[in-house]
């Protein structure tokens, strides 16, 4: 396993004007703002690539992580008015508008019953129809359908939906969230943390202050999570700093993040059309600052369904070390013009793992290995 | 000078003959117990260290093992036993010795087989205190240099390397010289040369030593030797005593060759100098695709300062509907038309220079295309030879000729090169290409880049003008096994850059891998993206898409800190694309 720069990426990194940054990661030390800002800006995709891949080979080595799991989105009915989604402010009986029966949404779960799947992963519009119970009585019916299963569901934007509008505390929400089985939350709905630019993508959500308690309520009960950052959008490279050191402090004070996903903005049936997409320069870059300032948190993962297969290989020489999992039914970026397939078969997976010079290893949830492939 | 070996050796008295002669102007030493050693290799305190074999299989461990070195044992070993007052029946506990954490997994193996006490409870004890403990109904495993000092009153003295060998008929192997996959070549001479010089010494060793290092331990890795190791290793894996993993010994193996002579290799190439066949050939088998694309980048920029990438205003066509698509091209803004490869198939030599006859007449396009198995069947279709059908072509007005993709291998055989010669008596060119991912080997296409190279140069020495750049292409997109992954594409892309030091430009040809990788491959020699106004799945790879909005190609050029300049087909008409600047978002 490589863990050092090689002469001519020493040389690469240096003559990009990053010698001091590289010594101070030679040392082990932190990046700071300043750093993430020229590193955003430097223009040197390989130098970028040595860096962060010297840090993806110091933790994981050529270890490249995936799960199997299963998504549903229950509803797409959601009250916010975030202008990069295509659900935003769907109302029931909306043309494009659902809502999944409980019977229906475990059965999603229910027909994969000869899947060898470790997760479900749940996330859902915030819908002013819905009663409380159906939160609990969905995990009920899924851990009944499936005990084996980890249920990883709701955004700490829904978590924060909840509190609200059944008033209660986050606390109280996650506690009883938890007794129906759920095992984790993912990152979902950070987007942006910086109120300028999320007043503008996402003005009636919860704010970062909401997003991160969440999370550390979560991580306080005992709970694992994940964060994301969409990226791309209207933000400045100095919020991007700004959402990672944000996270990274919150990481300082209670580990509970496992995995940081950056999340690709696509522009396709949102009211951001007019808005080019990321290029892959831009998704490599953030790929690897990511992996870079964030270094308390374990894993960069990668959305092979919005990078396509192509540079879902690429990033893995870019900080990423965790591909997203076979996934069988996805419909918020599909929504957003996606075009990669739906799914990827496992032996798909591993081929396209192994075929980018890296050894598949398949996980759970909670990054315990299930098999190497 | 190359910094030092840094190396981690054992100071037990059966570790001097390997390290005692240790070349001090090659090796930083430095000792520790066995299970230290593994621990400084896991960090990356050391490069190399005598390590126990258990530590082969700690998590993360990744280590290759010198070839033909170990410690080990066939019969007595005489420095690992099992201890004790009282026989081995009596004991009702074992405690296990933390300092070598072989032989305590080769104790519960042997406990559990031939000696009969599987249900034995164990108990590990710091490092070194194993003879302490074992009094009364506890026995212990105890090895090195205390092994052979114990104390009278411990009666029981089990020979773990004869249990072993008795039982299995086999050498044990305990240590071996493992090391970081990239270790130079040097480091292993060097740790060869220290052996062959030590050994010898074996026969002057103190008396009290001198039968135990020669008769006892063995220090050759040799088949028997390895059969031993891998027979432990099943069953320690077998046991749940090893994690997983296979033994690997440093050999020819691609991610074992030694890194140094490549980095010469880069070194060379970034400034210029030609690269021999030998070098070629070795850079295509073991230089990393990150080193690669790093030393294209700083070629290119030597090559070509400034950061203009460049494409073409261009757009395919088919003898179909050429005024139709005649029409779009030059409505889009297009200088030049594309014949597609295949139109021998699809008609004659008279339609081919109609075609071009309107493509220029009508609608002042460039014409350029065809390969040179375009051009044979479309002169044996018309029954004449290539020359006059070329002619033909020519006098209707064709200004370019190549592109079309072809296989490894393909520029060596004689129908392309007289093809292409030619076209370049008559004054054409165009650009050479590889599509890989068709089974062929790495080695065929660095063969592939060299006939390229020595095809060029040759053109070049004849007064004709050769080829404008060079492509690659993928065949078969999500063929399992193929080697034609985004990272296999971007290594060849490379590749071509530093091999192909006679041809200015390489072509990041997006249409087969999207615009995505070939943005990444201008980070790695390319410094063109080609042909913007493509069409139709006739150049595409099966099942894919791709945009033909010559924006989105800017944008992407320019997002990446470049500057977009449209070309002519020649690279000699360069127009750089002016566009508002847009800095405030981090959005590219």
């Amino acid at each position: 396993m490589v863990t050092e720069l090689s002469t001519i990426e020493r040389r690469h990194v240096d003559g990009a004007g990053l010698s001091d940054i590289r010594e101070r990661l030679d040392r082990g030390e932190r990046l700071t703002f300043e750093d993430g800002v020229r590193l955003f800006t430097t223009h040197d995709l390989g130098a970028l690539s040595a860096l962060a891949n010297r840090e993806r080979q110091r933790r994981w080595g050529d270890l490249t992580f995936f799960n199997r799991n299963v998504h549903v989105n229950a509803t797409n009915v959601c009250e916010a008015s975030c202008i990069f989604c295509s659900f935003s402010r769907l109302k029931t009986g909306d043309a494009a508008a659902y809502t999944m029966s409980l019977d229906e949404a475990v059965g999603r779960v229910k027909a994969l019953r000869d899947e060898l799947i470790t997760e479900v992963h749940i996330v859902n519009g915030l819908n002013p129809d819905l009663p409380w119970e159906y939160y609990l009585d969905l995990l009920r019916g899924i851990r009944a359908e499936r005990p084996d299963l980890h249920i990883k569901a709701f955004t700490a934007v829904e978590i924060h939906y909840f509190a609200e509008k059944y008033r209660k505390s986050y606390e109280q929400v996650l506690r009883e969230l938890m007794a129906a089985g759920l095992g984790s939350l993912p990152g979902g709905g950070a987007e942006i943390f910086h109120p300028r630019a999320r007043k503008k993508l996402c003005d009636d959500k919860v704010d970062a202050e909401g997003w991160l308690e969440v999370h550390r309520t979560a991580h306080e009960l005992g709970m694992r999570s994940n964060c994301t950052m969409l990226f791309g959008s209207i933000e400045t490279v100095e919020e991007r700093v700004d959402h990672l050191l944000r996270l990274r402090a919150l990481q300082d004070e209670t580990g509970g993040f496992q995995t940081f996903i950056p999340l690709r903005f696509h522009h396709e049936n949102n009211k951001l059309q007019r808005l080019r997409e990321p290029t892959a320069y831009d998704s490599l870059r953030t790929y690897a600052v990511s992996r870079l300032l964030l270094d308390n948190i374990d894993h960069i993962k990668a959305y092979w369904i919005m990078l396509g297969v192509e540079l879902a290989q690429l990033s893995l020489d870019w900080g990423v070390d965790d591909i997203d999992g076979t996934v069988r039914e996805e419909r918020i970026y599909h929504m957003a013009g996606a075009r990669t397939p739906q799914t990827l078969g496992r032996a798909e997976l591993i081929q396209l793992i192994r075929d980018a010079g890296r050894i598949p290893v398949e996980r759970d949830t909670l990054y315990r290995i299930v098999a190497e492939a | 000078m190359a910094p030092k070996i840094r190396v981690a050796c054992v100071g037990y008295t059966n570790a001097w003959p390997l390290t005692r002669h240790l070349d001090p102007a090659t090796f930083d030493v430095r000792a520790c117990v066995p299970s230290a050693a593994a621990r400084l290799l896991n960090q990356g305190e050391v490069d190399v260290g005598l390590v126990p074999v258990a530590s082969l299989f700690d998590k993360g461990a990744d280590w290759h093992i010198v070839p033909g070195l170990c410690i080990g044992s066939d019969g007595d070993v005489d420095s690992v036993l099992l201890v004790g007052e009282t026989p081995i029946e009596e004991w009702d506990e074992v405690v296990l010795d933390g300092e070598s954490r072989t032989s305590v997994v080769l104790a519960q193996i042997l406990l559990r087989g031939p000696l009969g006490r599987a249900q034995l409870p164990v108990r590990a004890v710091d490092a070194g205190t194993g003879a302490f403990h074992a009094q009364g109904r506890v026995g212990a495993v105890v090895i090195g240099d205390a092994a052979r000092n114990l104390p009278a009153r411990l009666t029981t003295r089990v020979d773990l390397g004869r249990v072993w060998k008795d039982w299995t008929g086999l050498p044990f192997v305990f240590a071996v010289w493992a090391g970081r996959p990239d270790l130079p070549a040097a480091a292993i001479a060097g740790l060869s040369l220290a052996a062959a010089r030590g050994l010898p010494e074996r026969a002057s060793a103190p008396e009290a030593d001198r039968a135990y290092l020669q008769n006892a331990i063995r220090y050759d890795l040799d088949d028997r030797a390895l059969m031993g190791l891998r027979r432990f290793v099943a069953l320690a894996q077998g046991a749940g005593l090893f994690g997983p993993g296979d033994l690997c010994l440093y050999g020819p193996s691609e991610r074992s060759r030694p890194r140094v002579s490549v980095d010469a290799l880069l070194a060379k190439a970034v400034s210029g100098e030609r690269l021999s066949r030998e070098d070629a050939l070795r850079l295509g088998a073991d230089a990393s695709g990150p080193d690669l694309a790093a030393a294209a980048d700083e070629r290119r920029g030597k090559l070509l300062p400034g950061r203009d990438v460049t494409y073409l205003m261009a757009g395919n066509i088919s003898l179909a509907a050429v005024r139709e698509r005649g029409a779009q091209l030059a409505a889009a803004g297009a200088v030049a038309a594309i014949l597609q490869p295949g139109v021998a198939e699809a008609g004659s030599l008279d339609a081919c220079a109609d075609a071009i006859r309107v493509l220029k007449g009508e609608f002042a396009l460039s014409v350029t295309g065809l390969g040179a198995d375009d051009l044979v069947g479309l002169a044996l279709a018309a029954g004449t030879s290539p020359e006059a059908a070329l002619e033909a072509l020519v006098r209707a007005g064709l200004d370019g000729f190549g592109g079309a993709p072809v296989r490894a291998g393909a520029s060596a055989r004689p129908q392309w090169r007289a093809m292409h010669r030619l076209a370049g008596d008559l004054g054409l060119r165009g650009p050479a290409t590889l599509t890989i991912g068709l089974g062929e080997s790495r080695l065929a296409r660095t063969e592939h880049l060299l006939d390229v190279r020595e095809f060029h140069g040759d053109e070049l020495a004849a007064g004709r003008p050769g080829v404008s750049a060079f492509s690659v292409w993928t065949g078969l997109a999500g063929a399992p096994g193929r080697d034609d992954s985004a990272q296999a594409w971007l290594r060849v892309v490379a590749l071509s850059r530093l091999i192909l030091d006679n041809v200015s430009h390489v072509t990041a040809w997006w249409p087969t891998v999207g615009l995505g990788p070939a943005q990444t491959a201008l980070f790695a020699g390319a410094d063109d993206l080609g042909p913007v106004l493509l069409d139709g799945d006739a150049l595409a790879a099966p099942g894919r898409s791709w945009t033909t909005d010559p924006e989105e190609v800017e944008h992407h050029i320019r997002v990446a800190g470049f500057r977009a300049v449209r070309r002519d087909l020649d690279w000699t008409r360069l127009v750089p694309v002016v566009v508002e600047s847009d800095g405030r978002y981090a959005r590219f």
